[in-house]
């Protein structure tokens, strides 16, 4: 239909588009991110975007405007809270999607597999070097690290975020989760945070108590486990929470996403 | 009370952020049209998107690029592989669609960035259709005669291949490959008795193919 299009180019345009669309350089896209949040939060920290014309354009988004600003459900706004962890993950190797393989006796089995490739491969298709690729959860990542060490003190950010990048995951077998809070306990008292102070550092860069499923493993007549993403306050969503089943037991692992990119993200942020 | 400056920095965000949805649109860029294809068709049949996509689907490099980043798969057919980012995609370019089919929205968003859309802000919905119909009248075998049957189809509101065939004086052999053609990009729905009927974009703007 496009006659002699220009396959590189409209490539550049498409990332561009999706870069921009990101909340690192747009405060509708970052204001719909970081919702639900107190209006007199959203009035003192985003003032242009509640003069009644702005209010407008966003309640057509589909925000709502009460004592809270909140996403309403299947409005644009959520379409958009959506996209912006998809390109995120696609943009930093991350994207995670479930594979099923046919394994004989056993019948189809789902696990989780990544979009690894897709810089390298966008790189090619564009004719640039990968790392002229914007990234948009770099770019997020640096933005929300330069805010946090405005609210904490920066070496306790640092430090706490230096020794979860020192695992790739932490697994239990009780839903007590005791390796999880061992580390939890252990970095608290090296970094000299108190309990509530830590409980905030927590909510803003790992957990906040607001899982999202996003896949079933095994079988659908043997179901294995789920796979969930955990949201943090500011959206960095580090870890991943899958849960396997072993006969009546469940095992339960936190993984450890966008290692590579938050390391990088806490160099370029605080030097 | 947000002030004037407030408001001027609203509307340097809205534009950069209207902007980049406009720049999603498949009317707009020709991979995002070409993946939206796909999607509406569920999968499509290599050979009509090596025809149509030329650039994408001919060269090995560029499919295999849009394999790993997009997850197309290419085999006699090609589709979309579902969860991967080319799936999830093209679901967001189609709530992309609907948000500028909203007149509300638009007339709100023009009314504040009236200087950089004098013309008020397009309907990407339209505009994609535009795209379709057009695409369909240029294509060099098939097109004019396609058109005839998408006017035909859309004055009567249903018919059967037969009756086309005796209003149209077209040969079977040409007005299956045109009725395939309005089937590849959703111009025409295919009902369960086998009639012809016109797509629901079809009905909301009719205007699209009497300009043609």
């Amino acid at each position: 239909m496009n006659e002699g299009a220009n396959v590189k180019e409209h490539m550049l345009n498409l990332i561009n588009a999706l870069a921009n669309l990101s909340p690192s350089r747009n405060i509708i896209s970052q204001l719909i991110l970081l919702l639900p949040e107190d209006l007199a939060v959203v009035e003192h920290s985003y003032p242009e975007a509640t003069s009644s014309d702005a209010k407008g354009i966003l309640e057509s988004l589909g925000v709502k405007f009460g004592d809270k600003v909140e996403r309403i459900n299947d409005g644009f706004a959520e379409a958009i809270y959506m996209h912006i962890h998809k390109t995120f993950d696609w943009l930093d190797n991350e994207y995670l999607y479930m594979e099923r393989t046919y394994y004989g006796y056993y019948g189809y089995v789902d696990g989780a597999d990544k979009m690894s490739e897709v810089r390298s491969s966008l790189a090619k298709l564009m004719d640039v070097h990968i790392n002229s690729i914007p990234n948009p959860y770099l770019e997020w990542a640096k933005l929300v690290l330069k805010k946090l060490s405005t609210l904490y003190s920066k070496s306790k950010i640092i430090s706490f975020l230096k020794a979860l990048l020192a695992h790739d995951s932490f697994k239990d077998d009780d839903y007590r989760r005791k390796n999880w809070q061992l580390f939890l306990n252990e970095v608290r008292t090296r970094i000299g945070a108190d309990p509530a102070e830590f409980e905030e550092i927590l909510r803003s860069t790992v957990i906040m108590g607001e899982s999202e499923h996003l896949y079933y493993k095994g079988t659908s007549r043997h179901p294995e486990g789920d796979i969930c993403l955990e949201h943090a306050k500011y959206h960095l969503d580090p870890l991943l929470y899958e849960t396997y089943r072993y006969e009546n037991r469940y095992d339960h692992e936190y993984r450890i996403r966008h290692k590579e990119t938050l390391m990088k993200a806490l160099e370029e942020a605080f030097t | 009370m947000a002030g004037e400056g407030s408001i001027n920095e609203f509307s340097k965000q809205l534009s950069n952020f209207v902007n980049a949805l406009m720049h999603l649109a498949p009317s707009r860029n020709y991979i995002t049209q070409f993946l939206y294809i796909v999607k509406m068709n569920g999968s499509v049949d290599y050979r009509i998107l090596e025809e149509a996509y030329a650039d994408i689907v001919k060269d090995e490099y560029t499919r295999e690029a849009f394999a790993k980043a997009f997850g197309v798969s290419f085999t006699d057919k090609v589709s979309l592989e579902s969860g991967k980012y080319g799936w999830f995609l093209t679901e967001f370019i189609g709530k992309v669609l609907q948000l500028f089919e909203d007149s509300e929205f638009r007339s709100k968003v023009g009314a504040l960035l009236r200087d950089e859309y004098p013309q008020g802000i397009p309907n990407l919905a339209e505009e994609w259709l535009d795209v379709r119909v057009k695409g369909l009248s240029s294509e060099p075998t098939y097109g004019g005669n396609a058109i005839k049957v998408l006017k035909k189809v859309m004055r009567v509101g249903r018919v059967k291949m037969e009756e086309l065939e005796r209003a149209l004086g077209v040969g079977r052999g040409t007005l299956i490959e045109c009725l395939n053609l309005l089937d590849l990009y959703k111009l025409v729905i295919k009902d369960f008795d086998g009639s012809y009927k016109p797509a629901d974009d079809l009905r909301k703007y009719p205007g699209v193919v009497e300009r043609i």
